[in-house]
């Protein structure tokens, strides 16, 4: 069987005995509020299909398109049931039945042809280089110990793009030697997998891994949490060992990094949201979570839901291109949650979660937490 | 079988009247999905109805009596009794749009709460006040109060506080007709009707749909202590907790899990630094300064038993997790095979360690490979929860499960003196066993069920009022 064929979710499926924990904080079940919008519902569904018991069909489509892929029914399922990758495994049956959002059609044209998800000319990945002066200071395509891989978000949007300024900044500061792979780096591929569109997936990485390897780097870094878990935990499963390590900027940062000298005593109350791909699905709760009380100290306060609770805040690129009002609902939620604590700033690790929560606009700032580090220690 | 009204278009027509088309369904997926519970069981409703008020569930009641059509409720779903699963299908009622807290006044020391209402959001507004309604399901993220209400569900904490019914003092409960009554007082104390409150309260949805509950709450305790051991036998277990339970002192939770549920339930939570075995959980929830010691005579108690390993705790983040390991209990055993069967059995606390050893036995003896036991339960009670592992897909282990369920009952919890189900409700397994339990009052039960619903179609084919056999029931 091929990575992500849905027959071979057939055990999971069939473990799930319907216990509803996962229901009890699925962001998208109150969106649609009958049982298959429900975690427990979207496995009865998959059973369905598998034992042909459902036939497929739109209704189907638009249950199992309306997951965020947060993973907290992941977490939350005591049978161990592999939700989130059936799901994925799901939309890729799906996709082959021909039941799918077509504006997914368009990302898939955009990554394949330009092989970034805005469709632009791949080589405008390295013109934040020039709009922040780093050109002279950041090195391309050349062999390093280090690669740093922005993503599409970060290489690419005018948001994003100041999460590249203070990152690569970052990385000089630690006096690593590393290197961008510059219009060779392709979109990880997350936005496929998401997708249910794994045709070119394996080419895709494919083509990374042998960029980075080609560079001889020992390690990859990012500052993205949908890429970091791209290489961590899919790049394997389709080309094994990747030859280097994986790192969330976060790790280098705690690891290398001491912040305690530039400790802030002002200024309000801060927080933090885990991005759903570095938290929940990585395991990296801890990280950030030093960085910013050695920045921070007692301002430093958490969410409400926190950690493995923490609730998505809607920003995956394929819920916001298929259903915007859920990504949208998402994000205000989250922001209403920093202000329900007093915050006055939402930190994340995730240029798609700065993205998204940026759009829910109000009176709480929203930053990446490269831009908070760079700031700190006056690296802008 | 009774005769039934099917449903038409026209049904259709007026209940898209009454609530609105986008709150009706008859897409095969929805009766798909709403076919299934905790059981292994499948019953299809031909409609689902999504409910906002009291008002609408007695229009939508007046409608299915005149035509008789089967109503069943539904809270989350959790039933492990094939409760919400509509047997002779009709209209499934899913009640969780109903999920307002209308009021919490704890100078009174009541909440007015909608059924669809989940356990734990409940409590969680409730500890705001510092006040909380002490039943805790092993379901308690997810189940719902209506649901609660009708099963008279108690769990962790049902040895210091007692299960539901210790509760609840109002109920508003549209009946099948769709009269709309109120029983009881939303006051602490009251001798002035018949105590119909009771008498719903665990009716399993057979006697009418609870629409609105008003339940006591309590303040919560000061502090929590939590003690744990792991015994290399279940019959140490259980006298070390017979010997906490004799020595005065009364914990919020007295429970148990075996070895292998243990060990799926540790997988689960990531406990690694317990080692795996038969698992007692001992909880206190006390006056501040009383909590320490108290735990120091509780392990001290234990101790006599020699134990295996023994660990005490007032760090809230360990005791939460060693909670949730404990909850999961039942769906961790689907860890172990595909398919899982949980029972619910009371014994007089005397007859705990006999009744626990010949459950163990069970498997063994019907010597069906595959077919396996997980234990665990509310040892201060007297309850467990066999719950039986096995593959639905295969029809010798699936005839097993029935033939242990008989064994369970008929050969070791009824010539115990005990009772086929202690907080879970008869529902569809466990139907044949209440005339042996019952056998003077099953008519009487029988004749009330027909009072309130002479029509027979609330949540007909299970429960106490019209007791079918499993093999009757078919799946």
């Amino acid at each position: 069987m091929s990575v992500y064929d849905l027959e071979s979710y057939s055990e999971d499926v069939q473990r799930c005995m319907r216990c509803g924990f996962c229901k009890s904080l699925c962001p998208t079940y109150e969106f649609v509020g009958w049982e298959s919008g429900s975690p427990r519902g979207r496995m009865l569904l998959i059973k369905g299909l598998i034992d042909k018991e459902l036939e497929v069909n739109e209704y189907v489509a638009d249950k199992i398109y309306k997951c965020v892929l947060c993973g907290y029914c992941l977490w939350r399922c005591p049978p161990g049931v592999r939700t989130t990758d059936a799901i994925k495994a799901c939309r890729k049956f799906l996709v082959d039945s021909g039941f799918y959002p077509r504006e997914l059609d368009d990302l898939e044209e955009k990554i394949e042809k330009s092989h970034n998800l805005y469709g632009l000319p791949n080589d405008s990945r390295l013109k934040w280089l020039d709009l922040a002066n780093l050109s002279n200071d950041v090195s391309v395509n050349r062999k390093a110990e280090v690669v740093y891989f922005p993503g599409c978000v970060t290489s690419l949007s005018s948001r994003g793009r100041r999460i590249a300024y203070s990152s690569s900044r970052i990385l000089n500061k630690m006096g690593l030697n590393w290197t961008l792979i510059g219009e060779e780096e392709w979109c990880c591929g997350n936005p496929l997998l998401l997708s249910g569109k794994l045709d070119r997936l394996k080419d895709i990485i494919e083509h990374n891994v042998e960029a980075i390897r080609g560079l001889e780097a020992k390690v990859l870094v990012t500052s993205c949490a949908g890429c970091y878990r791209m290489f961590a935990q899919e790049y394997p499963k389709f080309v094994g060992d990747l030859g280097f390590k994986v790192y969330h900027i976060s790790q280098l940062i705690e690891e290398r990094l001491d912040l305690k000298s530039f400790m802030v005593k002002d200024g309000g109350k801060v927080t933090y949201h885990d991005p759903c791909e570095l938290g929940r699905q990585a395991g990296i709760y801890d990280s950030p979570r030093r960085i910013l009380k050695d920045i921070f100290g007692s301002l430093f306060v958490e969410l409400p839901k926190n950690k493995a609770l923490a609730k998505c805040c809607g920003g995956n690129r394929v819920t916001r291109i298929i259903n915007p009002e859920v990504s949208r609902s998402l994000a205000l939620r989250k922001l209403d949650e920093a202000r329900s604590i007093g915050a006055r700033k939402i930190v994340t690790a995730c240029p798609a979660c700065v993205v998204n929560l940026s759009e829910g606009g109000g009176e709480v700032e929203v930053v990446d937490l490269t831009e908070v580090v760079a700031e700190v220690m006056g690296l802008t | 079988m009774p005769k039934y009204g099917r449903v038409k278009d026209s049904h259709i027509k007026v209940l898209e009247d009454i609530v609105g088309s986008e709150k009706v369904s008859t897409r095969p997926e929805e009766l798909y999905c709403y076919s299934r519970d905790s059981t292994i069981f499948k019953y299809r409703p031909d409609v689902v109805v999504r409910p906002e008020n009291s008002a609408q569930v007695s229009e939508i009641l007046k409608v299915a009596n005149e035509d008789r059509i089967p109503v069943t409720p539904r809270g989350s779903g959790t039933s492990a009794a094939g409760l919400p699963l509509p047997v002779y299908g009709g209209i499934l009622l899913d009640m969780s749009s109903m999920n307002k807290i209308e009021l919490i006044d704890v100078e009174n020391q009541i909440a007015i709460v909608q059924p669809g209402v989940v356990c734990d959001v409940l409590n969680e507004r409730l500890r705001e006040y510092g006040f909380f309604f002490p039943p805790d399901p092993a379901s308690s993220p997810i189940c719902t109060i209506g649901g609660m209400v009708n099963t008279n569900a108690s769990g962790n904490r049902t040895m210091k506080y007692g299960p539901t019914r210790n509760y609840v003092l109002w109920l508003e409960v549209v009946l099948a007709n769709g009269k709309i009554i109120h029983t009881g007082s939303k006051t602490l104390k009251s001798v002035s009707d018949y105590d119909l409150t009771r008498l719903f309260v665990g009716s399993e949805g057979s006697l009418g749909v609870v629409t609105k509950v008003g339940l006591k709450v309590v303040p919560l305790p000061e502090s929590v202590g939590t003690a744990i051991f792991i015994f290399d036998s279940v019959d140490k277990l259980v006298r070390a907790a017979t010997k906490v339970r004799l020595s005065g002192i009364v914990p919020e939770m007295l429970e148990f899990m075996d070895r292998r549920t243990t060990s799926a339930s540790f997988d689960y939570a990531g406990i690694k630094d317990v080692p795996e075995g038969n698992f007692l959980l001992l909880d206190l929830g006390e006056r501040r300064e009383a909590v320490e010691p108290l735990l120091e005579k509780v392990v001290s108690i234990c101790n006599s038993e020699n134990p295996e390993f023994v660990d005490k705790t007032l760090d809230l983040e360990y005791r939460e997790n060693l909670i949730k390991a404990r909850k999961a209990a039942l769906p961790a055993l689907s860890r172990l095979r595909p398919s899982t069967a949980m029972e619910d059995c009371t014994v007089p606390l005397t007859k705990l360690p006999e009744a626990a050893v010949k459950v163990e036995k069970i498997p063994e003896d019907l010597g069906v490979e595959g077919f396996g036991l997980g234990n665990f339960g509310h040892i201060g009670d007297g309850n467990m929860h066999p719950t039986f592992v096995f593959d639905e897909r295969e029809e010798e282990q699936r005839k097993a499960l029935f033939k242990a369920i008989d064994i369970l009952y008929q050969d070791i919890v009824l010539p115990l003196g005990g009772s086929v189900t202690a907080e879970h409700g008869i529902g569809l397994t466990r139907a044949k066993y209440v005339a042996l339990e019952h056998p003077s009052t099953v008519g009487l039960m029988r004749s009330l069920k027909r009072l309130f619903d002479p029509n027979l179609i609330l949540n007909p084919g299970k429960g106490k009022g019209g007791p079918l056999s499993v093999e009757e029931v078919g799946s």
